[in-house]
């Protein structure tokens, strides 16, 4: 029967759905955001307190130079990161707050200086030796602040502009001198600042650049040998194990062999060599360049003195330090006097002023030129550390080189006394063998007997020399054993009889190659579970397997259960593995979730871009409460939270975010300027905050709140059908007006 | 999104949030919106069943203008609606049709004449009655056949019933079944022209 009626209805159940989920999840994002808020909140609160604090910090000088001194490096390193900052952050209450320490403390140090020149130091010098300074060396006292800055903080920086815009060798040697020097001339420029010592000023700039520069020389030597030597140092090792194969086939390569092994240690021995030269190069220098400088004693430390006392570190160690030490602190006891001052102040109340200093005058020329030293030794450690580092490595090396050698060496002498024998035929491989074994055991009673009376030093050296031996007595053991049939090696399907061998060595191929790839997927994580259980039922097989398999030996059964025990016990360390790489995921996800979600769930690619720097914001604010709370576990993104400059570097790290991808690709003004469109982007007054979007993903965004269609949304208009009817008839038997079913048809 | 001093927060995700609110299908606003879309597209159906009913019924002359008595109707409790053929149940609700006045006793008009009670018939169907004219041609009679004064089960007795000694047969009506299948068609077309509309109600509340 013809239909007389057409019914319709939008079903808009799935649209108000997501329409609720998109809503509840931007509230949960502004809730996390509110909650990172707070932590940045306490943060930048205890950042600006410590900010106003800085201008007021208190010095533990005992003296007027010293306390200038003090003041100089607080404010350099104020200045860093007050230059540091951008534009904004500087007008942002914490860039005020580090502003005002910094006049605080510019005011102080000049207080500081002109008590220093009234009481009669030589500081007024310094303006015309600067001068001169700018003259030569074309710098300025401004160009070393900024030096310093850069020096401090942008060191990483020179080095990747270095690989980034020097290409040839000697650009970049040059580079790297320089920059070592400007490191030793800024030194000694600043240690002179700190004593007033001007007498040898340039002189002793020359000796510290040109050490510097003979120091990166050095470096850049033993670099370039360990580079260039390392395909000649396999070459060699390749021909000295190819000649002891054939060695040991009865061939008579002893000449080839001692040949080959001198040439190895000679190889070896250039970066050796290097690296020591090099390591006491850097421990020289460091001295001279403070004893240079010194104000205790005018003058320049002698060659003979410093490659002494360099000698001396480097082979004492800690005892030369802690004699440097005591040195140090004895002379500097006996140098410390009391100085009174008596001044009248204002209202004519006479105030006396009682300063501790040091007299270096009470000591006699020797005792001032130990002082020199022992200052220079006691306050350069760190420095000298490093240097003792790279010859600390250079003497390692030297020692495995040696090693090498001498086994080289030993080895080639025990193929003559074979080669002597060399009749015997055959029996002559298991008599080498026996020999060696021997050799060694005999050098073992040796070592033993030396140790007793051995230095410290020496007895750690025969305590390697003897595991060497030993270790390798074992395994000339288990190569006999292997050859008279004592230790049987074979695979899981050598053992088992036909078919189940098949399976066996099919599953033994089958677990080594899951264990591999699993092993190789766990950096990758967690979709492997499905491949570990695949392995847990062979395994499973592979045990019923040995249970029907009873005709082997015990001992075969042993190495067979030992592979399945082995195989078992990989299996639940990946298990574990794979625990802690999804509960990893899981709390990352946990704390990411809301914020990442919300606008994901309306798939906007623009609003994603919020998502993502709301994500890095509400971890940094995380690796700070981690920080605080675990300080052993700081993970990179505490680090920086709880630098002191923690702020300015979340500004910088989310500045980052739109320099890296620029506003071309669309993205979220950062800073803090909010109204008066006082920034200058693409010459449109714009504020901080305000999302600038580009125009394809004003499209985008635009296409997923509207619909590209309406589908986005899933908002779909389902036309007549069962379900239209269904509602309306329960729609109109609620009204009381029966039911639409066949009553309003003509059939 | 903006970091001052401790602070943060989403540049415009209230707003944002706020609009999506908007959006509910559970504002009246909203609501009255979608339903002002879907009697917009009715109404263009029924345009598009009237011009299909005027031209493919093969109605000759349709003295009555029967192809106007398509109609629909906007549901008020659920987004939805419906287009029918049917007469209202109501007559006193949407008359279109005035039937002409008619003088009452003892009063004198222009037209003096009076219209017999034919006339008045005829004329009154016009209006929403006139449905049945399609829901006849929608789905046909069988044949019918006036058996005279004892006999009439078909039809009224008239005048040309009684010339023709009240006896005759009066055929049938073929059916077109045209309106479902019509109906539904233009309502499917439909559909894509609420979305447009809808789209565009949700642009305008977005920005």
């Amino acid at each position: 029967m013809a239909d007389v009626i057409t019914r319709f209805k939008l079903e808009t159940t799935q649209y108000d759905s997501k329409l609720r989920d998109s809503v509840k999840s931007m509230k949960d994002m502004v809730h996390m955001a509110e909650l990172a808020g707070k932590d940045f909140k306490e943060f930048s609160d205890k950042a600006i307190e410590s900010a106003r604090a800085l201008g007021e910090q208190a010095t533990g000088a005992t003296n007027a130079k010293e306390k200038v001194r003090e003041l100089v490096k607080a404010y350099n390193e104020m200045a860093d990161t007050y230059n540091l900052m951008s534009d904004t952050m500087k007008k942002s209450e914490g860039g005020k707050a580090l502003a005002e320490s910094l006049t605080t403390l510019q005011g102080r140090i000049t207080e500081a200086k002109k008590e220093l020149y009234n009481m009669g130091q030589t500081s007024g010098e310094t303006g015309g030796i600067l001068g001169k300074l700018k003259e030569k060396f074309v710098l300025n006292i401004d160009a070393m602040k900024l030096f310093s800055a850069g020096l401090t903080v942008g060191k990483k920086t020179l080095d990747v502009a270095k690989d980034a815009f020097f290409q040839s060798e000697s650009n970049i040697d040059e580079w790297g001198r320089t920059v070592k020097s400007a490191e030793a001339a800024y030194d000694v420029f600043l240690n002179t600042l700190n004593s007033g010592n001007w007498a040898n000023f340039f002189s002793n700039l020359s000796t510290a650049i040109q050490g510097a520069r003979d120091l990166y020389d050095a470096l850049d030597r033993l670099g370039s040998i360990k580079q260039n030597n390392q395909a000649a140092i396999a070459i060699v090792q390749q021909q000295i194990a190819q000649l002891r194969l054939a060695k040991q086939q009865g061939e008579n390569v002893d000449d080839q062999l001692k040949a080959a092994t001198s040439q190895l240690a000679t190889l070896q021995k250039q970066s050796v060599y290097a690296g020591k030269k090099a390591g006491a190069q850097a421990v020289a220098l460091t001295i001279a360049n403070a004893y240079n400088t010194s104000e205790i004693t005018p003058g320049k430390i002698g060659k003979k003195s410093l490659a002494t006392v360099t000698n001396e570190i480097i082979t004492q160690g800690q005892a030369a330090f802690d004699k440097y030490k005591k040195i140090n602190d004895t002379l500097e006891a006996r140098t410390l006097e009391t100085r009174t001052t008596t001044t009248t102040n204002e209202h004519g109340i006479t105030i006396q002023t009682q300063e501790l200093y040091h007299n270096y005058e009470k000591l006699n020329k020797e005792e001032r030129q130990q002082l020199a030293l022992a200052k220079a030794i006691t306050e350069g450690e760190t420095r000298i550390q490093k240097g003792i580092g790279i010859y600390a490595q250079a003497v390692t090396e030297g020692t495995a080189a040696a090693r090498e050698e001498f086994k080289g060496n030993r080895y080639a002498l025990q193929g003559s006394g074979r080669s002597g024998g060399g009749g015997r035929g055959g029996g002559g491989g298991t008599k080498t063998v026996q020999t060696q074994e021997q050799l060694n055991s005999q050098q073992i009673q040796e070592l033993t007997q030396e140790y007793l009376t051995a230095s410290d030093e020496r007895k750690a050296a025969i305590r390697e020399e003897i595991k060497l031996l030993q270790d390798e007595n074992k395994e000339i053991q288990r190569l006999r054993d292997e050859a008279t049939g004592k230790i049987v090696r074979m695979n899981v399907g050598d053992v088992l009889p036909n078919n189940q061998g098949q399976i066996g060595q099919q599953l033994g191929n089958q677990f080594d190659k899951k264990i591999a790839d699993s092993v190789m997927s766990t950096n990758l994580g967690i979709g492997r579970v499905d491949e570990l259980t695949a392995m847990e039922d062979n395994l499973k097989r592979l045990t019923e397997a040995q249970k029907e398999f009873g005709g082997a030996s015990s001992e075969v059964w042993q190495i067979y259960q030992q592979q399945i025990d082995a195989v078992e016990a990989r299996i639940e360390g990946f298990k574990g593995g794979i625990k802690n790489i999804q509960q990893a995921a899981n709390t990352v996800g946990t704390v990411v979730s809301a914020i990442g979600q919300a606008f994901n769930s309306i798939e906007d690619p623009a609003a994603k871009v919020m998502g993502t720097i709301a994500e890095a914001i509400a971890q940094v604010a995380l690796g700070y409460g981690t920080a605080t709370a675990q300080s052993a576990s700081m993970g990179p993104w505490a680090w920086i939270a709880f630098a002191a400059t923690a702020t300015a570097q979340m500004i910088a790290m989310i500045n980052s975010i739109h320099s890296a991808t620029g506003f071309a690709n669309g993205g979220i003004v950062p800073g803090n300027s909010l109204s008066g469109d006082n920034l200058s982007t693409a010459n449109y007054g714009i504020n901080s905050g305000e999302l600038i979007l580009n125009k394809a993903q004003q499209g985008n965004l635009a296409s997923s709140l509207q619909g590209s269609g309406f589908s986005n949304l899933n908002l779909t208009a389902t036309i007549s059908g069962e379900q239209i009817r269904l509602a309306l008839n329960n729609n109109s038997r609620r009204r009381g007006r029966g039911e639409y079913v066949t009553s309003n048809r003509i059939r | 999104m903006a970091t001052t001093n401790g602070l943060v927060e989403i540049e415009g995700l209230e707003e944002r949030i706020k609009k999506l609110g908007e959006l509910s299908t559970q504002n009246p606003m909203m609501q009255k919106r979608i339903r002002d879309v879907i009697r917009q597209t009715l109404a263009r159906v029924r345009k598009s069943l009237q011009g299909e009913a005027r031209e493919g019924l093969q109605m000759e002359g349709d003295p009555r203008n029967a192809y106007k008595a398509v109609r629909y109707a906007v549901y008020r409790k659920i987004f939805g609606g419906q287009v029918n053929i049917l007469s209202p149940r109501n007559a006193k609700k949407g008359r279109l049709y005035e039937p002409p006045r008619k003088l009452r006793p003892k009063q004198r008009g222009g037209n003096r004449r009076t219209r017999s009670d034919r006339t008045l018939e005829l004329m009154s169907y016009m209006g929403p009655e006139r449905g049945f004219v399609l829901r006849f041609l929608n789905a046909g009679t069988r044949v019918r056949y006036n058996g005279g004064r004892n006999g009439r089960t078909d039809a009224q007795y008239d005048t040309f019933i009684s010339n023709h000694n009240g006896r005759g047969h009066r055929g049938s009506i073929t059916a077109r079944n045209w309106f479902g299948g019509a109906s539904q068609h233009q309502l499917e077309n439909a559909a894509h022209h609420i979305d447009k509309m809808i789209d565009d109600i949700i642009k305008g509340i977005i920005y």
